[in-house]
């Protein structure tokens, strides 16, 4: 399969799945809409994680991956919805949309390994980098 | 007569690819799922040979619409998609009718593979 091709799908379904991310975080942030904005997030990343990996962007499916685990403690309600959470979900998406820019147009030249160290709360996850997906 | 299939994902990235490497194994794609309750409602409606189901969908999940479809249709042939990590929902779709599973990242000739043994 020719990675080429498919960029431009990946940057358009990306962006859309970025914009309702920040909207599901905001949902979440307020409080509404009960377990569906986790839900929402959860799939957004979770795609976003899938189209990445299909083109070798590491980089985004790295920060994709570790957000999804962090989003699944969540859902499962093992990790409390707080203002530290929030802030750092916040940031995640942030850096997730500039990841998947920079990866489009070839540059890669975001760092997400500060911010998957953060997402991560594994000890070893930081010794582990993330090579499964090549 | 080319044999016929279903594809069911969210994103249309991965429908688009999906497509391409049957296609070019020379399937014909006869419908596209964005939801698992889609995904139900178009295997009634066209019946194909072969489906592959995302996991991780809005509405209804890729599970929950492998036990519809095989309820339908007990023969009914599933191949899930799924990716890394997500072990325990393989073996749970397996057990809900599916017929086996490929990992994304996708890789044409392991998706082929996967096609065969399941139409096999």
């Amino acid at each position: 399969v020719d990675s080429a091709q498919y960029a431009e799908l990946f940057l358009t379904e990306s962006r859309e799945h970025v914009s309702a991310i920040n909207h599901s975080l905001l949902e979440l942030e307020r409080g509404v809409g009960g377990d569906e904005p986790v839900g929402a997030i959860f799939r957004g990343v979770h795609t976003i994680k899938g189209m990445s990996a299909t083109m070798g962007y590491t980089a985004v499916a790295s920060l994709s991956h570790e957000l999804e685990t962090l989003l699944d403690l969540v859902r499962k309600g093992e990790r409390t919805v707080d203002a530290r959470l929030m802030d750092l979900l916040f940031r995640a998406a942030d850096l997730l949309e500039r990841a998947i820019e920079s990866a489009v147009s070839g540059v890669d030249a975001v760092d997400v390994l500060p911010m998957v160290h953060q997402l991560s709360p594994r000890p070893g996850a930081t010794r582990r980098p993330f090579r499964r997906w090549r | 007569v080319s044999q016929t299939v279903l594809i069911c994902d969210d994103a249309i990235f991965m429908r688009t690819m999906v497509g391409d490497i049957l296609q070019q194994a020379g399937f014909e794609i006869v419908g596209e799922a964005e939801t698992g309750v889609q995904a139900v409602e178009k295997y009634k409606q066209l019946r194909p040979d072969l489906v592959t189901m995302d996991i991780v969908m809005p509405d209804m999940g890729g599970i929950d619409a492998v036990r519809e479809i095989t309820k339908f249709d007990p023969n009914a042939k599933v191949l899930m998609c799924s990716a890394m990590g997500q072990q325990a929902l393989v073996v749970e779709a397996i057990q809900a009718g599916a017929k086996d599973f490929v990992v994304k990242p996708f890789q044409p000739s392991r998706v082929l593979e996967a096609v065969q043994r399941v139409l096999g």
